[in-house]
Protein backbone atom coordinates (compact mmCIF):
# COMPACT_ATOMS: atom_id res chain seq x y z
CA UNK A 1 0.00 0.00 0.00
CA UNK A 2 1.19 3.48 -0.77
CA UNK A 3 1.60 6.32 1.66
CA UNK A 4 -1.64 7.85 0.44
CA UNK A 5 -3.53 4.62 1.14
CA UNK A 6 -2.26 4.39 4.68
CA UNK A 7 -3.20 7.99 5.33
CA UNK A 8 -6.68 7.46 3.93
CA UNK A 9 -7.12 4.36 6.09
CA UNK A 10 -6.02 6.18 9.25
CA UNK A 11 -8.36 9.06 8.52
CA UNK A 12 -11.27 6.72 7.78
CA UNK A 13 -10.78 4.69 10.94
CA UNK A 14 -10.40 7.75 13.13
CA UNK A 15 -13.67 9.00 11.70
CA UNK A 16 -15.41 5.75 12.62
CA UNK A 17 -14.18 6.11 16.20
CA UNK A 18 -15.33 9.72 16.38
CA UNK A 19 -18.78 8.96 15.02
CA UNK A 20 -19.28 6.00 17.32
CA UNK A 21 -18.67 8.24 20.29
CA UNK A 22 -20.97 10.90 18.91
CA UNK A 23 -23.75 8.35 18.42
CA UNK A 24 -23.64 7.23 22.05
CA UNK A 25 -20.86 4.63 22.38
CA UNK A 26 -18.47 4.40 25.30
CA UNK A 27 -14.81 5.34 24.80
CA UNK A 28 -13.50 1.77 25.08
CA UNK A 29 -15.83 0.60 22.30
CA UNK A 30 -14.51 3.26 19.92
CA UNK A 31 -10.90 2.48 20.91
CA UNK A 32 -11.37 -1.27 20.45
CA UNK A 33 -13.05 -0.83 17.08
CA UNK A 34 -10.28 1.40 15.73
CA UNK A 35 -7.54 -0.95 16.97
CA UNK A 36 -9.27 -3.97 15.42
CA UNK A 37 -9.57 -2.32 12.02
CA UNK A 38 -5.89 -1.32 12.05
CA UNK A 39 -4.78 -4.83 13.03
CA UNK A 40 -6.90 -6.30 10.24
CA UNK A 41 -4.76 -4.33 7.80
CA UNK A 42 -1.53 -5.56 9.39
CA UNK A 43 -0.71 -2.31 11.15
CA UNK A 44 0.91 -2.31 14.55
CA UNK A 45 -1.28 -0.20 16.82
CA UNK A 46 0.85 1.86 19.14
CA UNK A 47 -1.95 4.00 20.44
CA UNK A 48 -5.68 4.25 19.88
CA UNK A 49 -7.07 6.64 22.38
CA UNK A 50 -10.42 8.32 22.81
CA UNK A 51 -11.21 10.96 25.39
CA UNK A 52 -14.52 12.74 25.77
CA UNK A 53 -13.66 15.43 23.22
CA UNK A 54 -10.71 14.01 21.33
CA UNK A 55 -9.59 10.87 19.51
CA UNK A 56 -5.95 10.08 18.67
CA UNK A 57 -4.27 7.15 16.92
CA UNK A 58 -0.67 6.21 16.15
CA UNK A 59 0.09 3.17 13.98
CA UNK A 60 3.22 1.61 12.53
CA UNK A 61 3.18 0.08 9.05
CA UNK A 62 4.99 -3.19 8.25
CA UNK A 63 7.65 -1.01 6.52
CA UNK A 64 8.27 0.76 9.82
CA UNK A 65 6.63 4.10 9.03
CA UNK A 66 4.52 5.83 11.64
CA UNK A 67 1.23 7.57 11.09
CA UNK A 68 -0.40 9.72 13.73
CA UNK A 69 -3.69 11.48 13.50
CA UNK A 70 -6.03 13.20 15.93
CA UNK A 71 -9.47 14.69 15.68
CA UNK A 72 -11.80 16.64 17.85
CA UNK A 73 -15.15 15.33 19.05
CA UNK A 74 -17.61 18.15 19.44
CA UNK A 75 -20.12 17.52 22.18
CA UNK A 76 -22.53 20.06 20.66
CA UNK A 77 -22.83 17.96 17.53
CA UNK A 78 -23.55 14.83 19.50
CA UNK A 79 -27.01 13.52 18.78
CA UNK A 80 -27.64 10.03 20.11
CA UNK A 81 -28.38 7.60 17.31
CA UNK A 82 -28.23 4.00 18.47
CA UNK A 83 -29.22 2.61 15.08
CA UNK A 84 -26.28 4.38 13.48
CA UNK A 85 -24.00 3.08 16.21
CA UNK A 86 -25.09 -0.43 15.29
CA UNK A 87 -24.47 0.21 11.60
CA UNK A 88 -20.98 1.54 12.35
CA UNK A 89 -20.30 -1.47 14.57
CA UNK A 90 -21.45 -3.90 11.88
CA UNK A 91 -19.42 -2.13 9.19
CA UNK A 92 -16.30 -2.31 11.37
CA UNK A 93 -16.86 -6.02 11.97
CA UNK A 94 -17.23 -6.60 8.23
CA UNK A 95 -14.04 -4.70 7.50
CA UNK A 96 -12.15 -6.76 10.07
CA UNK A 97 -13.35 -10.07 8.62
CA UNK A 98 -12.28 -9.26 5.07
CA UNK A 99 -10.35 -6.00 4.77
CA UNK A 100 -11.33 -4.42 1.42
CA UNK A 101 -8.90 -2.24 -0.58
CA UNK A 102 -8.75 1.24 0.90
CA UNK A 103 -10.68 2.84 -1.97
CA UNK A 104 -13.53 0.33 -1.47
CA UNK A 105 -14.18 0.92 2.21
CA UNK A 106 -17.92 1.02 2.98
CA UNK A 107 -19.38 4.49 2.82
CA UNK A 108 -20.86 4.62 6.30
CA UNK A 109 -19.22 7.89 7.20
CA UNK A 110 -21.53 10.29 5.45
CA UNK A 111 -23.70 11.25 8.34
CA UNK A 112 -27.05 12.71 7.40
CA UNK A 113 -27.43 16.28 8.58
CA UNK A 114 -29.92 17.10 11.28
CA UNK A 115 -33.31 17.15 9.66
CA UNK A 116 -36.95 16.90 10.55
CA UNK A 117 -37.90 13.38 11.57
CA UNK A 118 -41.46 12.34 12.35
CA UNK A 119 -40.10 9.37 14.23
CA UNK A 120 -38.19 11.60 16.65
CA UNK A 121 -41.18 13.89 17.02
CA UNK A 122 -43.36 10.89 17.89
CA UNK A 123 -40.73 9.86 20.43
CA UNK A 124 -40.77 13.28 22.10
CA UNK A 125 -44.57 13.47 22.25
CA UNK A 126 -45.01 9.89 23.46
CA UNK A 127 -42.15 10.08 25.99
CA UNK A 128 -43.24 13.32 27.65
CA UNK A 129 -46.94 12.46 27.53
CA UNK A 130 -46.54 8.99 29.01
CA UNK A 131 -44.26 10.15 31.80
CA UNK A 132 -46.67 12.89 32.86
CA UNK A 133 -49.23 10.12 33.52
CA UNK A 134 -46.51 7.88 34.97
CA UNK A 135 -45.82 10.42 37.71
CA UNK A 136 -49.47 10.56 38.67
CA UNK A 137 -51.03 12.98 36.19
CA UNK A 138 -54.42 12.68 34.53
CA UNK A 139 -54.91 11.86 30.87
CA UNK A 140 -55.39 15.56 30.12
CA UNK A 141 -52.03 16.28 31.80
CA UNK A 142 -50.47 13.69 29.52
CA UNK A 143 -51.92 15.32 26.40
CA UNK A 144 -50.75 18.76 27.53
CA UNK A 145 -47.29 17.47 28.36
CA UNK A 146 -47.10 15.66 25.02
CA UNK A 147 -48.05 18.82 23.15
CA UNK A 148 -45.30 20.75 24.90
CA UNK A 149 -42.96 17.82 24.18
CA UNK A 150 -43.63 18.35 20.47
CA UNK A 151 -42.72 22.01 20.82
CA UNK A 152 -39.54 20.99 22.68
CA UNK A 153 -38.64 18.91 19.64
CA UNK A 154 -38.88 22.02 17.46
CA UNK A 155 -36.54 23.80 19.90
CA UNK A 156 -34.15 20.86 19.75
CA UNK A 157 -34.08 21.14 15.95
CA UNK A 158 -33.17 24.80 16.23
CA UNK A 159 -30.34 23.88 18.61
CA UNK A 160 -28.98 21.28 16.20
CA UNK A 161 -28.97 23.70 13.29
CA UNK A 162 -27.24 26.45 15.25
CA UNK A 163 -25.01 24.04 17.21
CA UNK A 164 -25.71 25.80 20.46
CA UNK A 165 -24.07 25.01 23.78
CA UNK A 166 -26.13 22.24 25.33
CA UNK A 167 -26.18 23.61 28.87
CA UNK A 168 -27.37 27.07 27.86
CA UNK A 169 -29.86 25.55 25.44
CA UNK A 170 -31.26 23.36 28.22
CA UNK A 171 -31.75 26.33 30.54
CA UNK A 172 -33.51 28.39 27.86
CA UNK A 173 -35.62 25.50 26.57
CA UNK A 174 -36.67 24.55 30.10
CA UNK A 175 -37.63 28.15 30.78
CA UNK A 176 -39.82 28.24 27.67
CA UNK A 177 -41.30 24.80 28.39
CA UNK A 178 -42.10 25.94 31.94
CA UNK A 179 -43.88 29.05 30.67
CA UNK A 180 -45.83 26.97 28.13
CA UNK A 181 -46.90 24.52 30.82
CA UNK A 182 -48.26 27.35 32.96
CA UNK A 183 -50.00 28.85 29.95
CA UNK A 184 -51.66 25.48 29.23
CA UNK A 185 -52.88 25.24 32.83
CA UNK A 186 -54.13 28.83 32.74
CA UNK A 187 -56.15 27.99 29.61
CA UNK A 188 -57.59 24.96 31.39
CA UNK A 189 -55.58 22.50 29.28
CA UNK A 190 -54.32 20.22 32.07
CA UNK A 191 -55.08 19.54 35.74
CA UNK A 192 -51.79 19.39 37.62
CA UNK A 193 -49.01 21.84 36.83
CA UNK A 194 -46.31 19.70 38.47
CA UNK A 195 -47.17 16.57 36.44
CA UNK A 196 -47.25 18.45 33.14
CA UNK A 197 -43.84 19.94 33.91
CA UNK A 198 -42.30 16.64 35.08
CA UNK A 199 -43.31 14.94 31.83
CA UNK A 200 -41.25 17.47 29.90
CA UNK A 201 -38.39 17.44 32.41
CA UNK A 202 -37.89 13.77 31.57
CA UNK A 203 -37.01 14.83 28.01
CA UNK A 204 -34.16 16.98 29.27
CA UNK A 205 -32.71 14.68 31.92
CA UNK A 206 -29.39 13.43 30.54
CA UNK A 207 -30.07 9.71 31.02
CA UNK A 208 -27.63 8.58 28.37
CA UNK A 209 -24.88 10.80 29.74
CA UNK A 210 -25.34 9.40 33.26
CA UNK A 211 -25.41 5.76 32.14
CA UNK A 212 -22.43 6.12 29.82
CA UNK A 213 -20.51 8.13 32.44
CA UNK A 214 -20.88 5.32 34.95
CA UNK A 215 -19.79 2.78 32.38
CA UNK A 216 -16.74 4.89 31.51
CA UNK A 217 -15.70 4.67 35.16
CA UNK A 218 -16.16 0.93 35.03
CA UNK A 219 -13.80 0.62 32.06
CA UNK A 220 -11.28 2.88 33.87
CA UNK A 221 -11.72 5.84 31.51
CA UNK A 222 -11.83 8.12 34.52
CA UNK A 223 -11.30 11.34 32.63
CA UNK A 224 -14.13 10.68 30.19
CA UNK A 225 -16.34 9.50 33.05
CA UNK A 226 -15.72 12.67 35.05
CA UNK A 227 -16.40 14.78 31.97
CA UNK A 228 -19.75 13.03 31.43
CA UNK A 229 -20.82 13.29 35.05
CA UNK A 230 -19.98 17.00 35.20
CA UNK A 231 -21.93 17.45 31.98
CA UNK A 232 -24.88 15.63 33.58
CA UNK A 233 -24.68 17.79 36.71
CA UNK A 234 -24.54 21.01 34.67
CA UNK A 235 -27.54 19.95 32.61
CA UNK A 236 -29.50 19.00 35.75
CA UNK A 237 -28.68 22.42 37.19
CA UNK A 238 -29.77 24.08 33.94
CA UNK A 239 -33.11 22.21 34.05
CA UNK A 240 -33.77 23.36 37.61
CA UNK A 241 -32.73 26.92 36.79
CA UNK A 242 -34.90 27.16 33.67
CA UNK A 243 -38.03 25.83 35.37
CA UNK A 244 -37.41 27.85 38.53
CA UNK A 245 -37.24 31.13 36.62
CA UNK A 246 -40.33 30.16 34.61
CA UNK A 247 -42.26 29.36 37.79
CA UNK A 248 -41.28 32.61 39.48
CA UNK A 249 -42.09 34.69 36.41
CA UNK A 250 -45.32 32.75 35.77
CA UNK A 251 -46.44 33.32 39.35
CA UNK A 252 -46.35 37.05 38.71
CA UNK A 253 -47.85 37.07 35.23
CA UNK A 254 -50.68 34.57 35.41
CA UNK B 1 -52.18 -2.10 42.67
CA UNK B 2 -54.11 -0.38 39.89
CA UNK B 3 -51.82 2.60 40.20
CA UNK B 4 -48.81 0.27 39.83
CA UNK B 5 -50.21 -1.30 36.67
CA UNK B 6 -50.86 2.14 35.22
CA UNK B 7 -47.30 3.16 36.06
CA UNK B 8 -45.80 0.09 34.40
CA UNK B 9 -47.98 0.61 31.33
CA UNK B 10 -47.12 4.30 30.99
CA UNK B 11 -43.49 3.51 31.83
CA UNK B 12 -43.41 1.10 28.87
CA UNK B 13 -45.05 3.70 26.61
CA UNK B 14 -42.59 6.35 27.74
CA UNK B 15 -39.69 3.97 27.16
CA UNK B 16 -40.99 3.38 23.64
CA UNK B 17 -40.99 7.15 23.11
CA UNK B 18 -37.41 7.45 24.31
CA UNK B 19 -36.32 4.44 22.24
CA UNK B 20 -37.75 6.25 19.20
CA UNK B 21 -35.86 9.41 19.89
CA UNK B 22 -32.62 7.59 20.62
CA UNK B 23 -33.06 5.95 17.18
CA UNK B 24 -33.14 2.35 18.33
CA UNK B 25 -33.28 0.17 15.20
CA UNK B 26 -36.85 -0.99 14.46
CA UNK B 27 -35.95 -4.66 14.84
CA UNK B 28 -34.80 -4.05 18.44
CA UNK B 29 -37.69 -1.76 19.41
CA UNK B 30 -39.96 -4.36 21.12
CA UNK B 31 -37.21 -5.82 23.31
CA UNK B 32 -35.72 -2.41 24.16
CA UNK B 33 -39.20 -1.24 25.20
CA UNK B 34 -39.83 -4.28 27.40
CA UNK B 35 -36.65 -3.34 29.32
CA UNK B 36 -38.33 -0.16 30.60
CA UNK B 37 -41.28 -2.11 31.99
CA UNK B 38 -38.91 -4.64 33.54
CA UNK B 39 -36.87 -2.00 35.34
CA UNK B 40 -39.95 -0.29 36.79
CA UNK B 41 -41.46 -3.66 37.80
CA UNK B 42 -38.26 -4.53 39.70
CA UNK B 43 -38.24 -1.10 41.31
CA UNK B 44 -41.86 -1.43 42.48
CA UNK B 45 -41.34 -4.96 43.81
CA UNK B 46 -38.37 -3.83 45.91
CA UNK B 47 -40.04 -0.61 46.97
CA UNK B 48 -43.19 -2.37 48.19
CA UNK B 49 -41.07 -4.65 50.32
CA UNK B 50 -40.07 -1.60 52.29
CA UNK B 51 -36.66 -0.99 50.72
CA UNK B 52 -35.55 2.57 50.18
CA UNK B 53 -35.16 4.34 46.86
CA UNK B 54 -31.44 3.53 46.77
CA UNK B 55 -31.79 -0.26 47.04
CA UNK B 56 -34.82 -0.29 44.74
CA UNK B 57 -33.06 1.75 42.04
CA UNK B 58 -29.97 -0.41 42.46
CA UNK B 59 -31.93 -3.65 42.02
CA UNK B 60 -33.80 -2.28 39.01
CA UNK B 61 -30.66 -0.98 37.30
CA UNK B 62 -28.86 -4.26 38.03
CA UNK B 63 -31.70 -6.26 36.52
CA UNK B 64 -32.09 -4.15 33.41
CA UNK B 65 -28.33 -4.01 32.84
CA UNK B 66 -28.06 -7.82 32.95
CA UNK B 67 -31.08 -8.02 30.64
CA UNK B 68 -29.35 -5.64 28.22
CA UNK B 69 -26.05 -7.56 28.29
CA UNK B 70 -27.80 -10.88 27.65
CA UNK B 71 -29.85 -9.40 24.79
CA UNK B 72 -26.72 -7.81 23.35
CA UNK B 73 -25.19 -11.26 22.97
CA UNK B 74 -28.36 -12.88 21.69
CA UNK B 75 -29.25 -10.11 19.21
CA UNK B 76 -25.62 -9.20 18.36
CA UNK B 77 -25.92 -5.48 19.06
CA UNK B 78 -24.19 -3.13 21.51
CA UNK B 79 -25.62 -3.45 25.04
CA UNK B 80 -26.24 0.33 24.98
CA UNK B 81 -29.17 -0.22 22.59
CA UNK B 82 -31.13 -2.06 25.30
CA UNK B 83 -29.64 -0.46 28.40
CA UNK B 84 -30.35 3.22 27.73
CA UNK B 85 -34.12 2.93 27.06
CA UNK B 86 -34.49 0.49 29.95
CA UNK B 87 -32.98 2.88 32.48
CA UNK B 88 -35.26 5.79 31.50
CA UNK B 89 -38.19 5.13 33.93
CA UNK B 90 -35.72 5.12 36.84
CA UNK B 91 -34.53 8.66 36.13
CA UNK B 92 -35.61 10.94 38.98
CA UNK B 93 -37.51 13.56 36.96
CA UNK B 94 -40.17 13.89 39.66
CA UNK B 95 -37.79 14.35 42.58
CA UNK B 96 -35.70 16.85 40.63
CA UNK B 97 -38.81 18.94 40.01
CA UNK B 98 -40.01 18.80 43.62
CA UNK B 99 -36.51 19.68 44.90
CA UNK B 100 -36.52 22.73 42.68
CA UNK B 101 -40.05 23.85 43.55
CA UNK B 102 -39.35 23.43 47.29
CA UNK B 103 -36.24 25.58 46.89
CA UNK B 104 -38.32 28.32 45.26
CA UNK B 105 -40.91 28.36 48.04
CA UNK B 106 -38.09 28.32 50.58
CA UNK B 107 -39.13 25.02 52.18
CA UNK B 108 -35.63 23.80 52.92
CA UNK B 109 -36.65 20.62 54.77
CA UNK B 110 -38.62 19.33 51.78
CA UNK B 111 -35.88 20.48 49.42
CA UNK B 112 -33.27 18.51 51.38
CA UNK B 113 -35.44 15.38 51.51
CA UNK B 114 -36.27 15.52 47.80
CA UNK B 115 -32.68 16.41 46.89
CA UNK B 116 -31.47 13.40 48.85
CA UNK B 117 -33.98 11.22 47.02
CA UNK B 118 -32.75 12.50 43.64
CA UNK B 119 -29.13 11.85 44.54
CA UNK B 120 -29.79 8.41 46.02
CA UNK B 121 -31.75 7.35 42.98
CA UNK B 122 -28.94 8.31 40.58
CA UNK B 123 -26.39 6.69 42.89
CA UNK B 124 -28.48 3.51 43.00
CA UNK B 125 -28.60 3.40 39.19
CA UNK B 126 -24.81 3.90 39.05
CA UNK B 127 -24.02 1.16 41.58
CA UNK B 128 -26.49 -1.22 39.92
CA UNK B 129 -24.85 -0.75 36.52
CA UNK B 130 -21.38 -1.20 38.03
CA UNK B 131 -22.32 -4.46 39.78
CA UNK B 132 -24.01 -5.82 36.66
CA UNK B 133 -21.02 -4.91 34.48
CA UNK B 134 -18.69 -6.66 36.92
CA UNK B 135 -20.85 -9.81 36.94
CA UNK B 136 -20.89 -9.82 33.14
CA UNK B 137 -17.13 -9.33 33.00
CA UNK B 138 -16.40 -12.18 35.40
CA UNK B 139 -18.77 -14.47 33.53
CA UNK B 140 -17.42 -13.40 30.16
CA UNK B 141 -13.80 -13.94 31.20
CA UNK B 142 -14.60 -17.39 32.51
CA UNK B 143 -16.23 -18.16 29.16
CA UNK B 144 -13.24 -16.86 27.18
CA UNK B 145 -10.82 -18.88 29.34
CA UNK B 146 -12.92 -22.01 28.89
CA UNK B 147 -12.93 -21.59 25.11
CA UNK B 148 -9.16 -21.03 25.08
CA UNK B 149 -8.59 -24.16 27.15
CA UNK B 150 -10.83 -26.16 24.84
CA UNK B 151 -9.02 -24.83 21.78
CA UNK B 152 -5.66 -25.76 23.32
CA UNK B 153 -6.72 -29.28 24.29
CA UNK B 154 -8.20 -29.72 20.82
CA UNK B 155 -4.86 -28.77 19.29
CA UNK B 156 -3.10 -31.25 21.57
CA UNK B 157 -5.01 -34.12 20.06
CA UNK B 158 -3.82 -33.46 16.50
Amino acid sequence: MTRKDWEALVEYTLNIGRQMLECGAEAWRAENTMARIFRAYGLEVQDAHVLATQAAVTVKTPEGEHYTSTCMILPEKTGTDLERLEILNAAAREICQAPPPVDRLPLVLRRPAARWSWRELAGYVLGSGAFAVFFGGSLLDGVASGTIGGIVYVMEQVRRVHRQNKVIYTAVACFLAGLLAQLCLWLGFGNNLDRVMIGDIMLFIPGLVIVNGVREFFYADILTGVYRLIEALLIAGAIALGYAVALMLGGRLL
Amino acid sequence: MNQDLLQILTGVLGTLGFALFFHVAPRHLPLATVGGGLSWLLYLVCFHQGRGVFVSALAAALGVCLWAEILARVRKAPATVFLIPGIIPLLPGGSLYYTMSALITGDLAVAAARGKETGLMVLGIAVGILIASEIVRLFFWAEVRRKKLMARSGRGKN
